[in-house]
């Protein structure tokens, strides 16, 4: 029981993460690979307060979200100038600076070494299964989340950021202020991203920059684009058979000598399978 | 949908099938390390070591014993579901892992809550000694370790330090730096940190040039990193004396660093190449990955944990006292005694710490710091 609470709380942290990123990649077109690095700054901001500063955590979710939120809309400067590749590669290049902040900016981060002991959320202590607490609390964000995002794409503001996606100078041409548009999207998306971090952080209680490097962006894309772009429970979809998949490559029951090897390509392969036969993913309905 | 609900079904039937293990005929020991990704050596070597034993020793108690091997790859949230998943589902009580020290600290929360011993053969950061009353370790902590290095350092008068920036190198540089300036208040000529992956040191090493250290502490998380540094220094005409730490030792490093090896030393923990039994499990070992000691770390912790079960039965809290209790023994990878933190640094005797001229390419232990 306590494994599969611990299956859910990851796939629940990963799945706020990639309705982050599917925000920005899947519905307005924002092609991002550095959530990764949206996630360390939110996990960072909140673990240096939780740990050094004592503060409550509802601080610490308000501080990660506002250090996210921050960094988004500094990025979204330069970032948003720039279409397709540019735009990629960029993001990317993002990933990497914000990798090398947390592994250089000693002071903050106490480098390398990481951060440990980091509190959770005083709720957990409720009940003696703090998991099922923690749990809870996560799943309550995510309906939360999955109702505003939901609000926002029914509105108008929600069909606008869309036709950015489809073709921008149309919009542009209709009177809308795009750039305004996609700043927005996007530093909201930072911001339920970095939510995301910090409850990584308290709940596995270390982090160290590795965790955050350019593999975490590439793998919440890639859980956004396997779920399905443009697709909210694509998102969740896509972030919890990822986390789930390669815990249940655990119970193959393949021999010691090659486990370890075959697990990770058994890994590979089935999401090469998936890809090609469901190339908007699961539950997507828009194709890059 | 319901492809999507499938894996979920499928790992909640596997989550059930774990049940209490009462009173089986199989002993469980679960294994959590890098079986793959860059520290993958580090893995397949204590891993193997791990297996040598048990081939040796198949039964406790007149009990089969299964091995439970999981992958965390040196990941801090690999191993917190590793341990998850061999705790509830496998229900082992013992854990020997994991070996980087991130595996081992992302682990501990896990197996204190559920009172599951978690030995580490080889992670070394100070960290470890704080994880919990369930956990041990057989490698020396980077903070004593550190400190006999500090000493060789303070022979020298103008100390120059190279660290690389990772979990491992940084918080070895931080125990030498600590004993340097707190406790001998010397204060570093050079004091550099470098990035993970860089391969051109000759800025920083004109640094050391210009500062005219006579002493260069070469900090690096591999044997390859430290034989580049050594072989650039060499190219600009350093005359300091180098010293390396655990990660020199590897054929990586002489590969690397060729001529400019001569004359390197290090501090490093290290197996007593005399004694046979050593001797036999090189041959009996065959090819190595990692350093030696990595393996009879590993091998040891299995023989350790054996024991405690041979005597005290199957009982993780029973196990716990049995450890700490245990007086000082020989090991293959060197003396073994858990001290109130479940380190095997207050060794019966003294810190195996030795010091190798890589010109003859054996590690001679002309340094032996006493116990603390």
């Amino acid at each position: 029981m306590d494994y599969l609470l611990h299956i859910a709380i990851l796939s629940s942290i990963y799945s706020l993460a990639v309705l982050g990123q599917n925000y920005a990649s899947g519905y307005t077109g924002l092609i991002s690979i550095n959530h990764g690095a949206f996630m360390g700054i939110g996990a960072y901001a909140g673990a240096i307060l939780l740990k050094w500063y004592g503060v409550p955590f509802p601080v610490a979710f308000l501080a990660a979200g506002a250090a996210t939120g921050l960094a988004a809309w500094l990025l979204s400067f330069p970032l948003l100038k720039l279409k397709g590749d540019s735009f990629v590669l960029v993001s990317f290049g993002f990933s990497f600076i914000a990798f090398n902040l947390f592994l250089n900016w000693r002071g903050l981060t106490n480098g390398a070494l990481g951060l440990k002991a980091i509190p959770g959320p005083e709720l957990v202590n409720l009940l003696d299964n703090t998991k099922i607490i923690f749990l809870a609390i996560l799943l309550a964000l995510i309906l939360i989340t999955l109702w505003g995002l939901h609000k926002i794409l029914q509105s108008s503001y929600g069909v606008v950021i869309r036709a950015t996606r489809e073709n921008q100078k149309v919009t542009q041409i209709a009177g809308h202020c795009t750039d305004s548009y996609r700043r927005s999207v996007f530093v909201l998306s930072g911001v339920i991203t970095g939510i995301a971090g910090l409850f990584l952080a308290s709940y596995i209680s270390t982090i160290d920059p590795t965790l955050f490097n350019y593999h975490l962006s590439v793998l919440l894309l890639i859980m956004a684009i396997l779920g399905g772009l443009a697709s909210l429970k694509g998102s969740i979809a896509g972030a919890t058979l990822l986390i789930v998949l390669p815990e249940l490559l655990r119970f193959l029951g393949l021999p010691n000598s090659i486990l370890a090897e075959s697990q990770q390509i058994s890994y590979g392969l089935i999401l090469i399978l998936l890809m090609y036969y469901r190339p908007v993913g699961l539950f997507g309905t828009y194709k890059i | 949908m319901k492809k999507f609900l499938l894996p979920l079904l499928v790992l909640s039937l596997a989550a059930c099938s774990g049940g209490e293990q009462g009173e089986s005929d199989v002993i469980k020991i679960g294994y959590i390390g890098p079986m793959t990704g860059d520290a993958g050596s580090y893995g397949h070597d204590t891993k193997k070591g791990i297996d040598l034993y048990f081939q040796e020793h198949p039964t406790i108690q007149g009990k089969k014993v299964e091995l439970i091997y999981e992958d965390a790859i040196c990941n801090s949230q690999s191993a917190a579901s590793a341990a998850t998943k061999l705790v509830n589902i496998d229900q082992v009580k013992v854990i020997i892992g994991g070996q980087c020290s991130s595996e081992t600290l992302g682990a501990a929360p896990v197996t204190e809550q559920h009172k599951v011993i978690l030995i580490s053969p080889v992670s070394s950061s100070p960290e470890v000694r704080d994880a919990g009353d369930y956990v041990f370790r057989m490698y020396p902590s980077d903070a004593i370790v550190g400190q006999t290095l500090a000493e060789e350092a303070l022979k020298y008068e103008r100390i120059a330090i190279i660290t690389e920036s990772t979990d491992y190198a940084e918080a070895y540089h931080d125990s030498v730096l600590h004993y340097l300036v707190q406790a001998q208040e010397v204060t570093p000529v050079v004091d550099e940190i470098v990035q993970p992956n860089t391969a051109d040191f000759k800025t920083i090493l004109q640094k050391v040039q210009n500062a005219k250290a006579d002493v260069l502490l070469s900090i690096m998380q591999t044997p390859v990193k430290s034989g580049i540094l050594v072989k650039q220094a060499a190219e600009l005409g350093i005359t300091a004396q180098i010293y390396g730490t655990d990660t020199l030792a590897g054929d990586d490093f002489e590969q690397h660093a060729k001529n400019a090896a001569k004359g390197v030393k290090m501090v490093i923990v290290a197996e007593d190449d005399s004694r046979a039994e050593v001797k036999e499990f090189k041959k009996v070992f065959g090819n190595f990955q990692a350093p030696v000691i990595f393996s009879l770390k590993s091998y040891d912790a299995a023989h350790v944990l054996a024991d405690a079960i041979e005597a005290v039965g199957y009982d993780s809290d029973a196990i716990k006292q049995w450890l700490y209790d245990m007086p000082g023994r020989e090991g293959l990878g060197g003396p073994i005694e858990f001290d109130e933190y479940g380190e095997n640094n207050s060794q019966a005797g003294s810190v195996k710490v030795g010091v190798e001229d890589p010109a003859t390419g054996r590690i001679v232990f002309e340094l032996l710091r006493e116990e603390p």
